[in-house]
Order: C-alpha cells, then structure tokens, then sequence
C-alpha cells in the first residue's frame, strides 16, 4: 500500500513518516518514507521480523515517540505539533495501550485499574458503558483483586478492559500476548475481538506471532522499515506463508 | 484523588524500602524538637524557681546594673536599709550581699581535702530571706546561719563533706583557713551549682563589704500597694540605685536563666540541623531509588494518561505522608532525646526537677522541618519521574539516568557560590561575625554543590579507589577492630547482662597494691532493667561485630595478598567496584550524607589542632614566665599574692595583669578595654614584641603602648599623645611609647603601668600573675614552694608552662570530644544511609543476584561483593569529607583572628582514625542487606521481574 487517499474513515493514520536512529555510520532507518491508515472499527496487526520498525510505527502513531520526518495524526490531530501536555491529554482521550507486560499497578485492584485513566482525567466514568465493559471482562467477584491475585489472562484483559474504558479513538497493543501462553493468548485476542466486533472499537496490534495475527481483521506486514505487504481477512496459515517469503 | 491513592498504595507496598527514610527523619527532627523540649522545660522549671524565690517580694533596690562606661555596678549603703524601713508603706527589708566570683569559701572534709563540685561552681551568699525562710532556699534540717562562726551549706555539699548539723568545717576562704559550724542545711537545685549561706553580717565582713548591701528586699505594709512602696522609696535612693517591682525583678532574674537557656537550646539545635540536613541526602537517595525502580510503572501511567505534574505529585504526597510519619515519630522521640541529655546532665552533678514541657511551637516547628526537609529531598527525584517518558512502559531494561547537565551545571553553580562566599569571607570584609556566617552558609553550599556534582567523578573514583590495595588493607584493618571490639563487647555485656540479673549478688574486686577492695552491688529496681538492657543491647552488637569481623577481615587480607602479588583483585573487589560505579549518583549521594559528618569532623580537629599548635607556639617562643597564676573561675587574685611569690626564694620577676574599660578620646569618645602590667619588669614575663617604640614612660605613668590594630585603625605613631578617660572621671593625656606586635597577651588596645590603672581605679581586680624563676635557682623547689604557696588560697592555682599546656590541651581535647560526640548524631544518620542505600541497592538487583548464585557464586562471595562496595563507598565519602574538611578547615584558621589560631595544623592521626571509621561503617552496613540477599533463592531471584 502506498499514499492515502482519503483519511475520513481512518481512526489514526501517518504520512510519509520516517524515523532515523543515530547518525552517520551508526545510522539505523527503523522507518522509511511510511504512509498508512487504520480504519474506524477494525483490528490491524502489524507484523514483520525483528528490526523491522513494527514497534517503531506503534510508538509513533501512538505519540509515544516522535518522527524524524513526516506526520502522524490521530483523527484530525496531528501528533508532532503537539505539547507534552496536549500528548498528554490526547493519550488519555483518545488512544487506548496494552502492553507486553507491566500493563497494571500492582498497588491498585483490578476495578481500580480499569478506571484509571478515567480517574487521572478526573472524569466520571459512564456508569453504563462501564458496567457493560467490565461484565464482557467477565472477572465477576475478582474486580476487587489485586492484579498478583489474577491469572495472565484475566490481567491481560484487564488490560484491554482499561484501554477501553475512556472509549479511545484507538487502542494500540505492543504484543499484548507475548508473555503468555497460547491458551492464555487465545482468551485475550478473543477479548480483543470481541472489543472490536461489540463495541466498534479500532485496535491495532504488533505481533510477531501468526496465529496471534489471524484474529484481526487486516495485516500490515513491514520489513526493512517499510510496508512491504498486507492481507485482508487473514488465516494462522496464510499469514505464516506470507511471513516465510517475506524477505524474498 | 486518585494521585492520592496510587501515593498511599505506593508507601504501603513500599513500607519497607522507606522504613530507614523515616528513620533518618525521626532522628533530625528528634533532636530538633528534644532540643526545643528541653529548653522549654528548663526555662518553666527556672522560671518557677525566680516565682518561687521572690513571691515574698513587693520591691526590689538594687545597683543599676548598666554595663557602659562610668557607672560601675556599686553596693548600697546599709543606711538606707534603715531609712526605707522607717517608711510606713515598708513592713520588712532584707539586705543581702554576695561574694563577687566563685569558689571563694571551698570547705575541707575530715582528711582535708577541698571539696568542689567539679564542674559546676560554689556560690557564697548572705541569708536573704525572712528568719526561716532562705529566699528560695529550702531548709531541710538545722536553722538559718546566725553569729559569725555559723553557715547554712547544700545537701550536696554537706554529704561531700560528711557532715551534719552542728559539726565544723574548716573553709579556705580569701582571707585564709577559718572555721564555722554548719548550722543549717539547704536543698535548691541550680544545674550542679553548691551554696555556702552566712548571716548578713558575716556575710559583709567575710565579702569586704562592711556597711554595704548588694541589694534589698522589700515587703509592702498590709493594705499598701507595692507601687505606693516604689513611689515612696524612690525619693530615698542615691545616685546610681534602683527600684523595680516583683514583675521587673522577676523578669530580670528570669531573663539570666534564659540566656543561659537559649545558648544551649541554639547549641543543641545547631547539632540537630547538621543531622536533619545529612538526613536530606538519604530521603533524596530513597525517592531516586523508588522512581527508577518504578520507572516502568512510571511510563505506563503516562501513556494512559497521566500528565507530568500527577507524576510528580504522586511523589510528592509520597514525601509529604513519609514527612509527616517521620515528623510525628521524630516529636516522640525528641521526648526521648530530652530525657536522655537530662539524665546526662544529671549524672553530671544536679539537674532541677522539670516537668517535660511540649509546647505547640515545638509540635509545629518539628512538623515544618520534617515535612519541609523531606519535601525538598523529594524535589529533584519528584521532577525527574515526571519527565520519564511513555515509552519506558514498553523498554524492557528500566534506564540508568545519565548525569543531567543541569545538574552538573546548578551542582557547580551552588559550589561556586560557596567557595566564593568562604573566599569573600577569607577577605575579612565583613568582620569577624560576617566571615564566620560566610563560612557557615560557603559550607553549606559547597556540601550541596558538592553532593550535585561529585555524580561526575564518583564512577570513576570508586573504580580508582576499588582497584587499590589500600582498600584491603581498609577490609582488614575493620576485620581486626570488629574482632577485638566485638569480644570486649559481647563479654562486657555478658558481664553486665548476667550481674543485672543479680544472681550473681555483689562482686568483690580485691584491691591492687594495698588499695581498697572494690564491692560492686548488683542494681536494682530502673537500675536493674537498663543494666540488663544495655548488657543485651552490647551483647548484641558484639555478636553483630564478631559475625562480620572474621568475613571482613579474610576478604581484606586475600584483597591485600592479592595486590602485593601484583596480581589482578579479587572477583567481588571487582563486582563491588563495578557495582558501587553503576549509579554514581547514587554512591554519590550516599557517600554525601558521610562526607558532610566527617568534615565536619575533620573541620573540628584541623581547629584544634592548629590551636593546640598556635598555643604550644605561644607558650614556647613569646612567654618569659616559668610560673602563672589565675583563679579557676576568673575572680580577682589576692592582692598580696605577687608580693608573697616574690619573697619566695629563686623567683625573679613578677607581673600582674590587670584590664578596665577606658574612654579614648574625650567624652565622646568609644569606651574600649585597657590592659596593665608591671612595667618595670618589662618583657621579662611576656613578650610583646614591640614593633616600634619603647617601654619608656610607662613606669611613671605618663604613657602607653598601644596595639597594632588599634594603631592601624585610628592611624597612631608613637610620639603622639592619647586622651584617655578614666572611669573616675578623670582624663590623662598620654604619651604612645610603642606599639604591640604580638597581641597574644592583650585584651584589650594599649597596655599601662599597673600604677596608672590603680591611680584611677584602686580596687581593679588581679587577672592573673607571671612570675620567672631566677636563673640558677632550683625551678623544681621554686615550683613547688610557689604552688604551696596557691594552696592557701581558695581557687588560686599555679602553673608552670607544662601544666598550662596540658590544661589547655585538655580544655581543647574536652571540647572537640563535647563537639564530635554531638556530630556523631550526624554520622548515625548517615550510616543508616549506607545501610539504605545497600539494601535498596540489593532489592534492585534481585535478578541479577539470582544470576550470580546460580553460575556458582556462593553465600559467602555474595556477602563479600556487598561488603566491598559498602566499604567502597563509605571510603569515597570519608576522602570527600576529609578534603572538604582540611579546605574549610583551613578557612576557618584564616578566619580567626592569628591572636588566637596563627597556623594551620593537621591531625593526621584523626584523620586515620576518619579513614579507618569509613571503612568500619561500611563492613557494619554491609552486614544486614548481604545478610538479606545471601538468603534470597537463586530461582526466585531470577524469576523476579
């Protein structure tokens, strides 16, 4: 895929965005000249070997990192003229995180966890749309747990529950079921997907792992800093033979 | 509110990791608030003390008591004790006099041996009050001195003594040996001071003052008011006399306590200021740590959501809870802290009977200070969690912070404002005070200046200083000190445990060479408890010294053979050194909280030594005499005593010194000290060096030699001609001879011929006398005739030069004990900062630790890793605080004036002691986190995130 045409559906898109490590010899092109968008209600994984910019495009598209060229925007907002405090604001209005690990305060109980950004934005949760994301979490008389009380699964959906809970623009996950396993990382991408199919909710999601990739509904695949290929409606199969070519 | 929560669950999930942070608070704010405790509780036991001794008082006459020029504080005549109580508004006046000075009637007990109080002085009064009834003065047996052989004496006394009501004693009094019968005895507690009590009459004969009064007490006819009483006295008193009202007197007595209070309540509070500001690296130290432990957890709330300044505050209500904590702790112990210097002060001889006073002040102050003190600790890590970026939520190895360049730039601005501040005031710009307050504030900068930057260089000093031999030798020099320390410790406690408990009954100590057999009886009641306490609390601390004391030593020793061999360190020498330089900052900051302790020990031994040294220069190269003789607490010499040493066979010349205020220049002019000696000895007792001039003129009254900064100051020659009045009244105009060059021996600007001052002012006291011995004569006879000589005096003593520097060595070295056991407060603080520092340090590398284990490294070799960078650290602080020490040191020499301190002396053997201290704490501080760590599971360990 190269340049976008129209950006009205896209929950968060990026333009020619190029990102450039170190200088000289030591020079690393983690981006190259990178347009792309992610539609409005879909699951997107972002695939490709290590070292091939996938985290790197996360981050930037998120307004975790910043581009060396180019402009990311998240809805209409374009991300490099924003302010710490702007950033801020944005990430907790309009994008949701799921990390590998370390995604929940230890110190807080689940409940607490999945009203956090809510609480930090000093903003009263919708009583309705709470009691709805937390009864698809399905912990029943576990919320008032700690998080070392739970199982990686439930953690993990916690996770996603409290991604959700400012009802982002987008939520992006950094391998969010790299540190489980693949029973544990089925239960959390169905979750995912069911966030998406229910609540219309945009995810996109780095992964490395094929089958992980086969819940979403379009894969991205980079290579080298650039998008060298993507698939629509993909299967563990289709995408594991795409990845074995990829470099070819 | 949610900021508020994450705080709370933070501190509580943390409760271990800020427990030595709420330690460190505790302690600074403890004494900050024990020292307001126990002023304010001397200051109400004083306070009733002054209620109590004047309640029967309505007015009170006395000397206006001002101290400037012309009006000396003069006695009352005992006529007018007559004519105020002809008054019909006056019921009863008591007169009362007081010997000027101290120690001037010391009693003999039946071996006749003088008895003293030690430190504290013996006051002699009249009976001042009515009959029965001593003006706060407690009867507890006998009745009030009455006839000229009679004396009322204090319980204290009377027990030294070993007498009772009715028997005598013999004192020394300034008119030689008399006796008098104790017919009463006393009880009032003054701070360890005794009391000897003659009649009115006895009292004026005894004092020299027949005919006069020091003041009187008056009470007001039934029905009169006491300002009717004043209205009417007044009229009646001549010139120079006073009467004030029971409040004035009240306040007046009060006011003298108070001083007296204050200055130790500011010193006490100095002392606990340095601790609380040792206390600030620790607390600084703790957050730092906490954030970069959180760092990931800090990155996540940010991608969430949470801006920079809910970061920052989550940090800061952490400080402000911990602040808080610490604070309340701190009031609890500081109760503690104040008992403690009581019961001190008590086994030093007399402590009032006092109530603990806490006052709110004392409350809020303490709160202030904790909560202030831990904010600003909090201030950078607090800043610097805030600028954590998002992405650390999804790095996997949490970041070492670099050394800022803010920091490094504010680090060498704050140093460079101190040294700047010390250099000033090198320059002696702002006078004497000013220099002094510069140095003060120069210190405090350069220590947070240093403690900013010494992040740059500590990495690579620690390398430097792991790498060296001199650490093994450090290692095994604390093995050895812990060995030997820990044997005398654990049996001394044993000792102390085991004879606590009294099963052992009373010991028996067979005397050596026919000395007495000493029993010693086993304690009981609060006794009991604390000897059985402290034997524990000893045991224990030996134990701890004995278990780290072997370890420490062999580690040191490899470490030493190994570098004698020229051989590489050994494995943990280099894990530790690695270690200590990971987080420069953070060695740097631990290692600050020592420096700042041991430099200002180092600081207090380099000024007493140079004063030692300066003095022994004195002593040695400007000082005639072979014998002085001074009174132990500064009241005048006899007056007969130079004219009885010079009868004394093999004395040469004799010299006595004098000093009164004199007015230069006129009416208008400053009133300024004079100084007097027997001219016509010349130099022959003192030298003064004159740097021009001559004695001439001075035997016949008709000049001076003046000081070379009196001289620099109002431009003076010699030839020109002074106005000098005289507190007669009189002015003389007189010749400058010379001027003084060495100002060691003045007090004040010039120097006249005793014959001058007397002419003027005939009872001006004798400050001190010299005296040579002729040569040939036998100096060992002479000495001793003239010390016997002293002997019949009350308070008089003799010296030769070997005594007066050993008594003034031992006045210094008393002082610098006084100073470092108060600074050790400091130190205390700053070991639980290692410790901390330590144990944050191994609850970070968990993982890392696991990983050692399980390629092999055992209990032992991790405990060794952990001690070595412990002893690395304290080694970097203590030559930080030795360096900072000699520099301020040295400002400090420069600072006071060359009569006093001229030259820079090292200690070199504190110094040691400094070095080889640093290398105990860091052993002492290794030994419960590697104690912790050598425990943990290797697996776990691993499988700690």
């Amino acid at each position: 895929m190269s340049g976008v045409t129209s950006t009205a559906n896209f929950a968060a898109y990026c333009r020619n965005a190029t990102k450039i490590y170190g200088k000289g010899e030591t020079e690393v092109r983690a981006l190259y000249d990178v347009s792309v968008g992610f539609e409005t209600g879909r699951f997107t994984s972002i695939m490709g070997p290590s070292g091939s910019g996938k985290s790197t495009l996360m981050q930037c598209m998120a307004g975790l990192d910043s581009l060396t060229s180019g402009q990311t925007y998240v809805g209409s907002v374009e991300l490099s003229s924003l302010k710490d405090k702007q950033l801020t604001e944005l990430r907790r209005n309009q994008i949701g995180f799921i990390f590998q690990a370390f995604n929940l305060i230890p110190t807080l109980s689940a409940e607490e966890n999945i009203t956090l950004p809510l609480d930090l934005a000093g903003t009263t949760p919708d009583k309705e749309f709470m009691k709805q994301v937390i009864d698809t979490v399905g912990l029943g008389d576990r919320l008032g747990h700690r998080p070392n009380e739970l199982s990686g699964g439930q953690q993990q959906r916690v996770a996603v529950a409290r991604a959700m809970a400012s009802r982002p623009a987008i939520i992006f996950g950094d391998e969010p079921t790299g540190n489980v396993d693949s029973k544990t990382g089925a239960e959390i991408l169905s979750f995912m997907q069911l966030a998406v199919r229910e609540f219309g909710q945009t995810i996109v999601m780095v992964t490395h792992d094929p089958v992980s990739a086969s819940y979403s509904d379009r894969v991205l695949f980079l290579a080298d800093g650039e998008i060298v290929d993507e698939m629509q409606n993909p299967t563990a199969d289709s995408v594991f033979d795409k990845m074995r070519h990829l470099g070819d | 509110m949610i900021i508020t929560k994450l705080s709370l669950r933070g501190i509580r999930n943390n409760l271990g990791r800020l427990a030595l942070t709420v330690l460190a608070i505790t302690l600074g704010v403890g004494f900050v608030s024990g020292s307001f405790i126990i002023s304010d509780s001397l200051g109400k036991v004083f306070d009733s003390i002054v209620e109590r001794a004047n309640q029967n008082l309505d007015a009170r006459v006395q000397p206006i008591t001002d101290d400037s020029f012309g009006q000396t504080p003069g006695t009352i005549p005992e006529s007018l004790l007559d004519d105020i109580l002809a008054l019909d508004e006056v019921a009863q006046v008591d007169g009362f006099v007081a010997y000027e000075g101290a120690n001037g009637f010391i009693g003999l007990d039946v071996d006749g041996e003088p008895q003293t109080p030690g430190g504290p002085p013996i006051l002699t009064f009249s009976w001042n009050g009515p009959s029965e009834e001593g003006g706060g003065f407690e009867l507890v047996d006998g009745s009030a001195p009455s006839g000229e052989n009679s004396v009322a004496i204090n319980v204290e006394q009377a027990e030294a003594l070993g007498v009772g009501v009715g028997e005598e004693v013999t004192f020394q009094t300034p008119t030689g040996l008399k006796v008098f019968s104790v017919d009463g005895i006393v009880s009032f507690t003054a701070g360890g001071a005794w009391f000897t009590l003659f009649d009115l009459p006895t009292g004026q004969q005894q004092f020299d003052k027949v005919g006069l009064l020091d003041a009187m007490e008056i009470q007001a006819a039934p029905g009169v008011l006491p300002s009717a009483v004043l209205s009417a006295i007044e009229p009646l008193l001549p010139e120079g006399v006073e009467v004030i009202d029971q409040a004035q007197a009240s306040a007046e007595d009060s006011e003298d306590f108070n001083q007296v209070i204050s200055i130790l309540g500011n010193i006490l509070l100095g002392f606990a200021l340095v601790a609380l500001f040792v206390s600030l690296f620790i607390i600084y130290n703790t957050f730092a740590i906490l954030v970069s432990q959180r760092i990931q957890q800090i990155g996540m709330l940010r991608a969430i959501g949470a801006g920079r300044g809910q970061i920052r505050n989550t940090i800061f209500i952490e400080a402000i809870l911990v602040g808080v904590i610490g604070s309340v702790l701190g009031i609890v112990c500081g109760v503690g802290v104040a008992e403690l210097i009581k019961a001190l002060f008590e086994s030093q001889g007399g402590f009032p009977e006092t109530g603990t006073v806490i006052s709110l002040r004392t409350v809020i102050v303490a709160l202030i200070v904790g909560i202030v003190a831990t904010l600003v600790s909090a201030l950078l890590p607090a800043f610097k969690a805030g600028k954590i970026s998002p992405v650390e939520a999804i790095r996997n190895e949490g970041v070492q912070p670099g050394n800022g360049r803010v920091r490094v730039l504010v680090g060498a601005l704050i140093t460079a404002v101190g040294l700047f501040a010390v250099g000033y005031g090198l320059t002696g710009a702002a006078g004497l005070s000013g220099t002094l307050t510069l140095l003060g504030a120069g210190a405090v900068f350069t220590f947070v200046g240093v403690a900013l930057l010494s992040g740059l260089f500590a990495g690579l000093a620690v390398q430097a200083l792991g790498r060296s031999g001199p650490v093994g030798l450090l290692g095994t020099i604390s093995g050895v000190l812990l060995l030997v320390g820990g044997v005398a410790l654990l049996v001394g406690g044993l000792v102390a445990l085991v004879f606590g408990t009294g099963i052992t009954g009373e010991i028996t100590v067979p005397g050596q060479d026919g000395a007495e057999d000493q029993v010693f009886t086993p304690p009981s009641g609060a006794g009991q408890v604390v000897t059985i306490i402290f034997g524990a609390m000893f045991g224990a601390l030996g134990a701890m010294f004995l278990f780290s004391g072997p370890r420490a030593l062999a580690d040191g020793f490899r470490l030493l053979v190994h570098s004698f061999r020229g051989g590489a360190e050994t494995k943990m020498a280099r894990i530790a050194r690695e270690n200590a330089a990971r987080s420069p900052q953070r060695t740097a900051a631990t290692a600050t909280a020592l420096m700042i302790g041991l430099a200002l020990v180092t600081l207090v031994s380099v000024l007493g030594q140079s004063l030692k040294t300066s003095l022994t220069d004195v002593l040695d190269n400007s000082i005639g005499a072979d014998l002085f003789v001074s009174t132990e607490f500064g009241e005048p010499l006899p007056d007969d005593f130079a004219a009885a040493l010079l009868e004394l066979e093999g004395i040469g010349a004799v010299s006595e010194y004098r000093s009164i205020p004199i007015r230069l220049g006129g009416p208008d002019g400053d009133v300024l000290r004079a100084d007097s000696f027997t001219a016509s000895t010349g130099e022959s007792v003192l030298t003064y060096n004159l740097s021009e001039g001559s004695f001439d003129g001075l035997s016949d009254g008709t000049a001076v030699v003046v000081t070379t900064s009196l001289a620099d100051d109002r431009g003076l020659r010699v030839g020109q001609t002074l106005d000098v009045e005289f507190e007669d009244g009189v002015t003389e105009q007189l010749a400058i001879a010379g001027i003084i060059a060495n100002e060691n021996f003045t007090n004040g600007t010039m120097l006249m011929d005793n014959s001058l001052l007397l002419q003027h002012d005939d009872d001006a006291p004798i400050e001190s006398i010299g005296a040579t011995i002729s040569a040939g004569a036998d100096i060992a006879a002479t000495t001793d005739a003239a010390k016997n000589l002293g002997s019949n005096y009350p308070s008089v003593q003799v010296f030769n030069n070997d005594d007066l520097q050993q008594e003034l060595e031992s006045g210094i070295n008393g002082l610098l004990v006084l100073i470092n056991g108060l600074l050790g407060l400091a130190l205390v603080v700053a070991f639980f900062g290692v410790v901390n520092t330590i144990v944050l340090s191994v609850l970070e590398r968990t993982r890392e630790i696991g990983l050692l284990r399980a390629v092999g490294m055992t209990r032992g070799q991790l405990m060794s890793t952990i001690r070595w960078e412990a002893i690395m650290v304290s080694l970097f602080g203590a030559l930080l605080g030795i360096a900072l020490g000699i520099l301020f040191g040295i400002a400090g020499v420069r600072a006071i004036p060359d009569t006093v301190i001229d030259q820079v002396a090292i200690p070199w053997t504190t110094l040691a002691v400094i070095v080889v201290m640093s290398g105990l704490i860091g052993v002492l501080a290794a030994y419960l986190p590697a104690r912790r760590a050598a425990k943990l599971n290797p697996l776990d360990a691993i499988a700690t995130l």
